[in-house]
């Protein structure tokens, strides 16, 4: 609370109050004032002369109110802002902990803190402190953190303590301006993704010096970049000659970039250039050689190019980090001609919140499933209510909303996103899908439907256990405010956006949603939905066929294996980096160090297997490291996607591995083992397979077979072939 | 010329504090000598602080002229904040 007024603020205050619906409905003095002025009676008194007056409390002034402390009940309104309500129960003195616990839990599943006005954001975040929360507010505090870095205030004396509990990730900053500022920033958005960031800054200027000398390994380094540094530095000289200028600096660039993955095993994240807010070519500025714009875009050209070529590289698009501050907001010149700081200090904590959610999306991949909602969210009405003819979606409004919402949904699914289907209807509200002619999503399109009465969370537990994934690789999109909060509660792992209730911002707002957006797309994620309704559609099959063994052989599995060829290399990495549960060794290979030459643990070979049955390609699913030595060799990883669990896939790839292993002349193979919370189901592979326990070593059970143990194929469940030179 | 006493607007300090990490007694008379952390970096960090608390913007001059407590208190007062 603000200090008591004196007399005649109160005063004052009372005149206004008095005046209030007038005032309130023009919208005039009201707004100026800061409500922590007011006493509690004052602000009784306003609303109940709005209510006298038949009014309700607008948006403004309820986030006034509330943000000032003040308690003002809920039904009084004007708009219904899960916001305000939860502000209006936690600044309640009464408000009891388990309230209070579950608007923590409500606000950590939507993570949508930063839609607020920052002080909502800080009124909240203070509240929840003061209540025992200081976990959620902390985490809270540091994911608003670029709209509203005054929130960190709040959780001050437990900020730092929580960072220190957080996994490491080394962090190097380099830049063609000053990036100290950034460097700070990055302290709070990595701390956002549960990341304690050691970060180390090159300083003004370190592009090309982070790149090509610096020898401190990280995880990562980050390239802050800026127009100045690319514009003409002597408007003497011919714009032909700045355009050869401008060329032979891009290729230094291209070429330290390609150098930096070369020597080191770090990833790289680097920015591009956004548009500047005043042209230096006037209306010419795309098409001469030296206007900002063509420059810019000349720029973020090369950067992509070079991106293609090396999946570490990621180029983080500034435009977007930036997307919502306004051109006059993103530099603050005093602070370029102090320091060369090239973006202001709103700009840097934007962009440092895109690199650390970006970074996120890279390590942990994108959210895997959406499960959608029918009524009101695929189309307007209710199947059950109005029947099929007159739920609208198509190329009329308002129907038209929704179908560009199935679109986007369609747009997801063809960069990998499983899209599943989870309404309460009778089974019948499917038929929608094929009837309906103006709706674009098609029956198939979904991997797994839940269409019945049955509570959500416990259809999505269902779904989940039949693709055969975890529940954190969900998002969940329904317009009940009720489901969504009941899948909160009950299925926290589930991601549970705020997804708006105007029809027409969804298709924009879940093409914001920065979960669904991949970093990398490869030719197998446009074909995973096939694969994956090719696994529900055996699992029908087993529960229909008599043993087990004679369901697999049944299903004509072929598996094909190669060694690793050029077109492979970006799945096999893919399939280290995300693989959690039938993972052995839960070595984290990247492209490079699969493709690392022969060193002091021998040659490393790395085959892969794609999987085929009479119901669909899985495509390639399971891979393997082996370091050869003399004739002796080490199974360092052991990777199969979650698809092909339990088809005995496992055991066919492995003697497919020691059979061509023999063939090369080795005689022992030791196994490695680490077990992780994830990987129980792969626990047993070894001793299935006749390997004995030889000990342990580094955390790694370590499990060996001699080879003239080995005997004929154990399944006859998978036909295996090689394709391409076995060695 | 306004009158110089001991005494310093207590946001001042409550800045000070914030981005310099300084908690001793600030005075108009407080400078960056008296300051560890009031370096050419942190001074960016103080006017930052200053442009958001009191919602005012800073030119290039002002930004120099700010070489003690005292010069921020003129300051503030200038904008009327």
């Amino acid at each position: 609370m603000q200090d008591m007024p004196g007399h005649s603020v109160t005063l004052l205050l009372d005149g206004l109050i008095d005046q209030s619906p007038a005032l309130v409905r023009a919208k005039q003095l009201l707004p100026a004032l800061d409500w922590r002025f007011a006493r509690p009676e004052q602000v009784a008194d306003i609303v109940s002369r709005l209510g006298q007056a038949g009014m309700q409390i607008p948006k403004w002034l309820a986030q006034d109110l509330l943000a000032a402390g003040h308690t003002v009940p809920d039904h009084m309104f004007a708009v219904d802002a899960r916001e305000l309500g939860f502000l209006a129960a936690l600044n309640d003195a009464n408000i009891s902990t388990d309230t209070a616990a579950a608007i923590a839990r409500d606000l950590e599943g939507s993570g949508s803190l930063d839609q607020f006005p920052p002080k909502v954001t800080c009124q909240i975040i203070a509240r929840l402190c003061a209540l025992g929360q200081t976990t959620t507010g902390v985490r809270l505090a540091l994911g608003a953190y670029a709209s509203a870095p005054e929130a960190l205030r709040a959780v001050k004396p437990h900020l730092e303590v929580y960072i220190a509990s957080l996994p490491d990730l080394q962090v190097r900053v380099g830049g063609t301006s000053s990036c100290q500022s950034l460097a700070s920033a990055l302290h709070y958005t990595f701390a956002a993704h549960g990341l304690r960031a050691a970060i180390s800054d090159g300083g003004y200027g370190s592009i090309l010096t982070e790149l090509v000398q610096v020898d401190q390994p990280a995880d990562v380094l980050v390239l802050l970049l800026d127009q100045n540094y690319f514009m003409p530095h002597d408007w003497r000289r011919e714009p032909e000659q700045f355009a050869a200028d401008l060329e032979e600096r891009l290729s230094y660039l291209a070429d330290a970039m390609t150098s930096f993955c070369a020597r080191t095993s770090g990833s790289l994240i680097v920015t591009t250039l956004p548009t500047g807010a005043s042209p230096s070519a006037g209306y010419a500025d795309h098409t001469f050689a030296s206007g900002a714009a063509r420059v810019g875009a000349r720029v973020n050209q090369v950067l992509s190019d070079v991106a293609k070529q090396d999946p570490r590289i990621t180029v983080l698009d500034t435009g977007q980090a930036l997307a919502s501050l306004s051109a006059n907001m993103r530099v603050d010149p005093k602070l370029w001609y102090y320091g060369r700081f090239a973006y202001s200090e709103p700009a840097t904590r934007h962009i440092a919140a895109a690199v650390a959610q970006l970074w996120r999306s890279r390590s942990k991949g994108p959210v895997k499933v959406l499960a959608l909602d029918f009524d009101n969210t695929r189309w307007a009405g209710v199947f059950g209510d109005d029947g099929i003819a007159k739920l609208q979606c198509g190329d009329d409004f308002p129907g038209s909303a929704y179908k560009a919402f199935q679109n986007e949904c369609l747009r997801l699914k063809s960069q990998g996103m499983l899209l599943v289907a989870l309404s309460k209807n009778n089974a019948d509200a499917l038929d929608v899908f094929d009837i309906h002619p103006g709706v674009v999503l098609k029956r198939d399109d979904f991997v797994a439907t839940a269409v019945n009465w049955e509570p959500k969370p416990d259809n999505i537990r269902k779904l989940a256990a039949d693709l055969n994934l975890g529940l954190d690789s969900f998002v969940f999109l329904d317009d009940s405010p009720h489901e969504r909060a009941v899948m909160r509660r009950m299925c926290p792992e589930v991601y549970v956006p705020e997804m708006p209730s105007d029809p027409a911002a969804r298709p924009e707002w879940l093409r914001a949603l920065p979960c669904t957006w991949p970093t990398r797309i490869t030719g197998e994620d446009a074909k995973r939905s096939s694969y994956y309704a090719a696994e529900v559609k055996s699992r029908e099959l087993r529960a229909a066929s008599g043993t087990y063994d004679d369901y697999l052989e049944g299903l004509e599995q072929r598996l094909t294996v190669q060694p690793l060829t050029p077109a492979t290399l970006p799945r096999v990495a893919q399939l280290h980096q995300r693989t959690n549960q039938f993972n052995l060794t839960n070595e984290r290979f990247s492209e490079t160090d699969l493709t690392q030459p022969a060193g002091q643990d021998g040659d490393r070979l790395v085959y892969s297997g794609s999987v085929e049955d009479r119901f669909g390609d899985h495509g390639l699913v399971v891979a393997t490291a082996i370091d050869v030595a003399g004739d002796t060799a080490v199974l360092r990883s052991f990777v199969m996607s979650c698809r092909v669990i339990s088809r005995q896939i496992e055991s066919a790839f492995l003697w497919a591995l020691l059979s061509t292993l023999q063939a090369r002349g080795v005689r022992s193979v030791t196994g490695l083992f680490k077990p992780t919370e994830k990987n129980a189901v792969a626990a047993r592979l070894y001793a299935n397979f006749g390997f004995t326990r030889t000990g342990s070593t580094d955390g790694f059970e370590t499990w060996r077979m001699e080879l003239e143990d080995l005997t004929s194929p154990i399944s006859r469940a998978v036909n295996i072939q090689w394709s391409g030179e076995q060695c | 010329m306004l009158a110089r006493n001991a005494t310093i607007r207590p946001e001042i300090a409550d800045i000070f504090g914030d981005v310099f990490e300084y908690h001793g007694p600030v005075t108009q008379d407080t400078t960056p000598e008296d300051v560890d952390r009031w370096d050419s970096l942190q001074h960016i960090a103080l006017v930052r602080a200053l442009e958001e608390k009191f919602q005012i913007t800073l030119s290039m001059d002002e930004m120099m002229e700010l070489d003690s407590a005292g010069a921020v208190e003129n300051l503030l007062r200038r904008h009327s904040v």
